[in-house]
This record gives structure tokens, C-alpha cells and sequence, in this order.
């Protein structure tokens, strides 16, 4: 029937639209979702902290010679024409004419070679020389020794001697190693040779009362001796006389000496001079008193000595580059190398002084210094001084709070001319032949130009075949608390030296003091220097025992909080308080 | 609350499912029959698009008693899943919100479908189906800050058993597979770029705030539609 089935069909289709109209009024539920409710994600910021970065400074001292050609005859430019210095002195006495010798005294502190002189601080007066016979107008071949001697012993007596000395070379010559400011490890020494010692057969005052007699038999010569007043201070004032087959020049008609060299007193001080018998090259000044007629020295050392000619072998001939006086300081600084063997010298520490600070303490590592050569890219081990102890090849450090100082010095066994570079590295141990790749504190000390530079060291990674990359505090980041994590994002953070890693901490101050600390995780960067470090509070205890967060510098290897602090969150319990991160304490 | 509606639905199609036939509706080569059937449309987990509810017209012209074609059209409404789509807001610069943000979607299905009927002849008729045409989806305006659709291809194939009521109406139990490509599951995430959660460069601001078993994107979907309808033969009493 229509009616039925009408009505059948409405129902049917009642039914079948009733799923249809409940899902539309399903869909129009609330389609967006509040995850985290009334407990929102909490965020703080991070920034570099204040880092304490391994660093220091180098400090040069005790500059030197490198590469200086000794095999220059007159290397140094020290040998001077006869009568060179043969000129017009002022004198106690008035102003005469004569050899002057006052730049060559010497005492213990100036000339190391042997005999060994005295301990004093004998210096040269305001005068000192050998005059010749017109001006000291005592007679044909009477010269005068006169000068003035200071900081000898008060009221002592000291005799006066004049001697022709060869020198045994032993290993380089010392003068090199004085004029190029290098260490003498091996003093030369001076002995007398040809001759006979001859002290006069009375006592001889040198107050220009008697003279005494030189000529090519006697060495060394005694002249006489003289007393120092309260002060120490004494005056030379001695007659030696050229007599018998002496050499010296002897007119007193002139002031001037033809020059000839075989005619002056202390010979001719340059390259192929022969020194012969009669001629003198060193002034002797002993403490005491001869014995008149006994021929014999007060003593086998001098207090003072004054070289006033030049060394010379057993046969008499001039050693090369001995030439008087005998230097007390390195050669000039400022002009080495246009000195005739300084062509391709440069100057180079003797001392090299390092502070370094920063540096955490290691441990099971060892820190070691090393120097670099540019040019082969080769590296040496440094023996060093640490704190003033022996050398050793690698030391540790007491803190990363306190300073160490380093010092590389001839006990290094390095030639500092031959590197450029000062690098520290760690090490896992005893350092091998070769640094290992964590060579993360650098200093260049004898730049390209061969001049010496010093100051502060670069913090980062040494590596000059491709090159250095100083290490520089840089990036950002920020921190979310969310659940029961928190959530670190380090943004283009500056990767770790060689040597170093990051780590998180999170640590609770109080004042300056660190009252809790947790190391959480080691923090890898990616290429571009992100990070993320994701910390679930089940791995500290409770966030709300600490505060901070630092991203600090860790030696590989280590898990130690040291002060170089790259990174440092806000203080999360102060900025969002007790109610979200309740204190038991 | 949604699966008591949809248990009362399924007890309506038990209800018909269990009614007698009553009168064949034999249909003839150059009839055309009206089809209007409704129903769960089931999306593809990996689609991001929940259980929505789908309303679908079939006009089909019969070539044979046995094989039609014709065009077809549906209109299903649904809301896409937030957990797909998690977004950060700050709050000044110490708190932050996150959100899974779903919204509410219209899904328009056209295209030419053919049909053939199994058992013409029978009261009881089983039938296939399959089609192709396109499919667009509506975004919600006030989710996206615009007007926003996005669209595709769209593959179905599927059957049903149809009933015949009388001459000219039947009613029929249908099941379909609705295949969608082109599809782009980001195309219906309403977060900001700079508000996602997964930042466009696959950075997780907060990686707690995701779901790890959710399956990961496809671009080709099968989404499955349920539905009763009813059969209408024009010219038939």
C-alpha cells in the first residue's frame, strides 16, 4: 500500500541519515588542544658566561744570537788598527797620551774564563791607561801604567802583573758565545806562555817611584803592587820600562809610536797578528802581596783582568774573533747584522717566561710545551721549568684559578733559533716525539721577519698547515622546561678547541659559591654549531636543586667543571620561584 | 560520545539489514537510476584526517540491466588530527603553549563512476563499483587566516548489495575505497611555519610534544566509506 510504504521509507531513511547527522555534530568538537594546560613550558635564556679560557703571556729576556758566521775572521768587527785606541786621556795626573784601557776591566761577574778571577765588584776608576815614556817623561822606554781600580777590599794590597797569555779554546770560543749572548758552558782558558815569571828583587810601590823592566824572557811580569784606600778604591801607578831586547817602542821624543807592530806593548789586535815574546796581552791585578826576588804570583787567580791584547795561540798567532778587550755584554743589538758575519744572524731569546693561567687541573694529563718551526712544521719538546722546579717535559696544574709560570731557558736543550713558535698541548701522558693533536694554546715569539715578538697567548687550535683558528667565546642559546625535561637549544655555538669538549652542568650558587653541581651530558655540536640537550629531571634528582645552567670547556677525556664557562643560563628557580621548582632546602 | 552515535548507526543498518525483501525493482537498458547514500568515511591514519561523515550522489545511466556509468559526487565533513599538527605559541618571553591544532574540514569528491550489478534480476542485488575523478578539501577559514583548499586525484572502487523496495526504490549497503593522491598532509596543517612545532628545517622545538607512532606522511591515501542509501528509479511508481 502507498501509504505504508511511504511511510516505511521515511523511516528507512530516518535510519539510515542517523549516523550521518550524528558524525556532523562529532566533527564540531573543539579541534585545537592545549598540551600544556595550566603547567605552560617555562623558558629561560642563555649567554657566555664569564669564562676563565686557558691563556697567558710570553715574556723574552735574555735576547741572543742565532745564526751568526763565526767563521768570519773578524766576525764581529772587534779587531782595531794599532793605535786605535791610543789616544788623549784625562788622568789624576793631568792629560796624557796613551793606550786606554779602561773599556777592559773585568772581575768575576764579567769574565768567566779561567783561571777563575776573585769574587768582587772591581770596576775601572775614571781612568785607566798606558801612557807613553814622552808624557810620563820618566826616561827613554819608561811607559805608565796609571789608572784608578774601584770596589777592591778596603786598605788591601794587590800586585800588578803583566802578562802574555795563550788561550786554550774549549769547545767554541767563548768571545762567540759572549758576543752573541749565548751561554758558556765550557769556559776557556787563559795560561802563560813563553818566558819566565819575574817579580823584581825589591818591593815595588806603583806610585810612579820605580820602574821595572820588561823585555821578551820574563812573563809574567810583576810591576809592583798599591794599596786601596777605606773605600776600596785603589790607584795604579806603575813603571814598566822596556829594557834589553823589549819590542816596545821607546822615544820620548815623540808622542806618537810609529805604529809598527812589533814596536807596541800589547801587540796588534787583529786578524794574522802575531803577539810576540815582550809584548803583553793581559793586565793582571791580584790581591796581595809578591814576595820580591821569588818569582812567583801572590796567587793562581787575579781579581781583575784586563785583556789589552788579543788571544793568541801557543805559537803567539791571534785567535780570530779574540780580540780585546774581552766583551762583557752581547754585541750591539740594534746593528748585528751588518756586523761582517751577521749577515743572516737575528736575534732570539735567551729566557722565554711564560704565564699561563687558566689551564685546568688535569690529573691523569700532562700539559707540555712545545716549539714549532714554521717553515718544516717540525716540533721539538721543551724542557721547562715549572714554578721555579727542575726541567721537566710536562708538568700538571694546580687549578685553573691560578697561574703557572713556565719557563723555557738553555736547559730546554732547544736552540730557540731554530723555531718560531711556543705551543702547549695536552697530553695523555709522557709526551712522545711528536705533540699530540690537542695543541690548543699558541704563541709566536720569532715572527717571518726574524723579529721577536712576546705578549699573549691564543687560546685554540694550533695548526698551521691549515691554519690556526683562535678559539672565540660565541652563540646563544635558551632552555624550556616542558614535562619533566628540560630542553637546551645552543645555537651556533664556536666549536671546542683540539683538546676540549662542551659539557652541561647544572650547578646552584650561592654568592660565589657553587653549592651543588651535576654534570649532565657531553654536548656535541653539529657543523654549523647547534645543539640540543635534552635533560629529564629523572637524571639530576630534581631541577629545582640547582638553578643554573653551564656549558663549560672540558679536557677530552675528563669530566671536570672547569671555569671556562661558554654558556650560562638565567637563574631558573629565582625567575620562575618556588612554585615551580619547590626547594627542600 | 562518538562511539555511542555511531553504535546507534550500526544498529539502524543491522535493523534494515534484517527487513524482508519486498518488491524487485528491475531496471532496464537507457534507465537511469538516482542514488543518495550517507555514511563514515574512515581516512588513512597516515592522512591526519579523522572518522568524518560523508553524504554521496550517484546518477547512473544504465548501458545494460547489469552495467552503468554516470557521474558521481560526495560531500564529506571531518577534522584533521592535531597531533599531527602541534604548535608552539610563546608568551612573552618565559612561558610557552603547545597545542595540537586540528580543524574542521569539507571534503568535496566528484567524478564518473560505473556499476555492475551482479544479480539484476534478484531482489537482492550485489554490485560493483569503481571510479575516478578529483577530490578538494575545504580548510577551515578561521584556522588558516584565508580561504584554503587542497586537491587531487581520486581513485574509488568498491561494492555493495543493493535491496529492492519496490518498482522504482531500493536500498543499498555500500563500501568503497576512496583513493586519494597527490596528497600532501602538511597542505592541511593550519600552524604557522614559525609556530610548528617541526621546523621546516626538521629541527623539533620540543620533541616531547610529539608522538612518536604516528605514521609518517604518504602521498597517496586509501580511505574507506560505509554507507547506506537509497535507490531511486525516475519514471517508476
Amino acid at each position: 500500500m502507498p501509504f505504508q510504504r511511504h511511510h516505511g521509507l521515511r523511516a528507512l531513511l530516518a535510519a539510515a541519515f542517523a549516523p550521518v547527522a550524528l558524525g556532523l555534530a562529532a566533527c564540531e568538537q573543539d579541534a585545537v588542544t592545549d598540551v600544556t594546560g595550566e603547567k605552560p613550558v617555562l623558558n629561560i635564556l642563555l649567554a657566555p658566561g664569564a669564562a676563565v679560557l686557558p691563556g697567558g703571556t710570553s715574556a723574552l729576556s735574555g735576547t741572543r744570537i742565532s745564526n751568526f758566521d763565526t767563521s768570519v775572521p773578524d766576525a764581529f768587527a772587534r779587531a782595531t788598527d794599532p793605535l786605535e785606541t791610543y789616544v788623549s786621556q784625562t788622568t789624576g795626573a793631568g792629560t796624557g797620551t796613551g793606550f786606554d784601557l779602561r773599556t777592559g776591566v773585568r772581575n768575576s761577574s764579567q769574565d768567566p774564563r779561567l783561571p777563575a778571577l776573585v769574587e768582587s765588584e772591581a770596576v775601572v776608576g775614571d781612568w785607566f791607561g798606558l801612557f807613553n815614556p814622552a808624557w810620563a817623561g820618566a826616561g827613554v822606554g819608561l811607559w805608565d801604567l796609571f789608572g784608578e781600580i774601584r770596589g777592591l777590599k778596603p786598605e788591601a794590597v794587590y800586585t800588578v802583573v803583566l802578562a802574555r797569555m795563550a788561550l786554550d779554546v774549549r769547545g767554541d770560543l767563548d768571545q762567540h758565545a759572549r758576543l752573541t749572548g749565548s751561554p758558556i758552558e765550557q769556559p776557556d782558558s787563559l795560561y802563560f806562555v813563553g818566558g819566565e815569571p819575574y817579580t823584581p828583587g825589591s818591593a815595588v810601590t806603583c806610585n810612579f817611584s820605580a820602574a821595572v823592566g820588561v823585555n821578551t824572557s820574563r812573563n809574567p811580569v810583576v810591576l809592583g803592587v798599591f794599596e786601596t784606600n777605606a773605600a776600596g778604591t785603589g790607584i795604579v801607578d806603575c813603571v814598566p820600562g822596556a829594557t834589553g831586547d823589549s819590542p816596545w817602542w821607546r822615544s820620548t821624543a815623540s808622542q806618537t809610536p810609529p805604529g809598527a807592530a812589533d814596536s807596541l806593548p800589547f801587540g796588534v789586535n787583529q786578524p794574522g797578528a802575531t803577539l810576540r815574546p815582550g809584548q803583553y796581552n793581559y793586565v793582571l791585578i791580584y790581591e796581595g802581596a809578591y814576595v820580591p826576588g821569588s818569582n812567583q804570583l801572590p796567587s793562581q787567580n787575579p781579581v781583575v783582568r784586563i785583556q789589552v791584547g788579543p788571544d793568541i795561540d801557543a805559537n803567539g798567532n791571534v785567535i780570530n774573533n779574540g780580540f780585546a778587550p774581552w766583551p762583557a755584554t752581547i754585541t750591539d743589538l740594534s746593528n748585528f747584522r751588518n756586523l761582517p758575519g751577521g749577515a743572516n744572524a737575528f736575534a732570539v731569546p735567551g729566557t722565554i717566561t711564560l704565564n699561563l693561567t687558566g689551564l685546568p687541573t688535569l690529573g691523569s694529563k700532562q700539559y707540555a710545551v712545545w716549539l714549532h718551526n714554521r717553515q718544516s712544521n717540525a716540533y721539538a719538546l721543551a724542557r721547562v721549568k715549572v714554578d721555579g722546579g727542575a726541567p721537566v717535559t710536562s708538568f700538571d696544574s694546580p687549578g685553573d684559578d691560578a697561574t703557572v709560570q713556565v719557563v723555557i731557558d738553555d736547559e730546554s736543550g732547544l736552540d730557540f733559533g731554530q723555531y718560531n713558535d711556543i705551543v702547549v698541548t695536552l697530553e695523555n701522558g709522557a709526551p712522545g716525539s711528536a705533540p699530540s693533536d690537542a695543541r690548543f694554546l699558541y704563541r709566536e715569539y720569532l715572527a717571518a721577519n726574524q723579529s721577536l715578538t712576546q705578549g699573549a697567548f691564543t687560546f685554540g687550535r694550533f695548526d698551521p698547515a691549515n691554519g690556526n683558528r683562535p678559539y672565540v667565546i660565541g652563540g646563544s642559546g635558551n632552555a624550556s622546561f616542558f614535562r619533566d625535561s628540560m630542553l637546551v637549544n645552543l645555537q651556533r655555538i664556536t666549536p671546542p678547541p683540539p683538546g676540549f669538549h662542551y659539557a652541561s652542568y647544572l650547578v646552584r650558587r650561592v654568592g660565589d659559591n657553587v653549592t651543588a653541581s651535576q654534570r649532565v651530558h657531553a654536548v656535541t655540536l653539529d657543523e654549523i654549531g647547534n645543539a640540543t640537550d635534552r635533560i629529564a629531571e629523572s637524571e639530576v634528582g630534581s631541577f629545582a636543586n640547582y638553578g643554573l645552567y653551564l656549558l663549560v670547556l672540558e679536557p677530552d677525556g675528563l669530566t671536570i667543571r672547569t671555569n671556562a664557562i661558554v654558556q650560562e643560563s638565567e637563574n631558573y628557580v629565582d625567575k620562575f620561584g618556588e612554585n615551580f621548582f619547590p626547594r627542600s632546602n | 560520545m562518538r562511539m555511542r552515535n555511531w553504535l546507534v548507526g550500526l544498529a539502524t543498518l543491522a535493523l534494515v539489514a534484517g527487513t524482508p525483501a519486498l518488491v524487485q525493482g528491475q531496471v532496464e537498458r537507457g534507465d537511469w537510476t538516482l542514488a543518495l547514500q550517507g555514511g563514515p568515511v574512515l581516512y588513512a591514519e597516515a592522512s591526519a584526517i579523522e572518522r568524518g561523515t560523508g553524504v554521496a550522489v550517484e546518477a547512473m545511466y544504465h548501458i545494460t540491466p547489469r552495467f552503468a556509468i554516470g557521474p558521481i559526487a560526495d560531500f564529506i565533513h571531518s577534522k584533521t588530527d592535531g597531533r599531527y599538527f602541534i604548535g608552539v605559541l610563546n608568551f612573552g618571553p618565559d612561558s610557552t603553549h603547545i597545542y595540537e591544532v586540528g580543524q574542521t574540514i569539507n571534503v568535496l569528491q566528484y567524478g564518473a563512476a560505473a556499476m555492475l550489478d551482479l544479480m539484476p534480476e534478484s531482489n537482492i542485488s550485489p554490485y560493483l563499483a569503481a571510479g575516478a575523478g578529483g577530490y578538494t578539501i575545504y580548510l577551515q577559514p578561521t584556522s588558516n587566516d584565508m580561504a584554503k583548499r587542497t586537491h587531487g586525484m581520486m581513485f574509488q572502487a568498491g561494492g555493495g548489495v543493493r535491496f529492492g523496495l519496490s518498482d522504482a526504490t531500493a536500498i543499498q549497503l555500500d563500501v568503497r575505497d576512496l583513493i586519494y593522491t597527490d596528497f600532501d598532509r602538511e597542505e592541511l596543517n593550519p600552524v604557522r611555519p614559525a609556530h610548528r612545532n617541526r621546523q621546516p628545517d626538521g629541527t623539533i622545538r620540543f620533541p616531547g610534544a610529539e608522538y612518536p607512532d604516528l605514521p609518517e606522511a604518504t602521498s597517496t591515501v586509501h580511505n574507506f566509506r560505509v554507507s547506506i542509501g537509497f535507490r531511486y528509479i525516475p519514471g517508476r511508481n
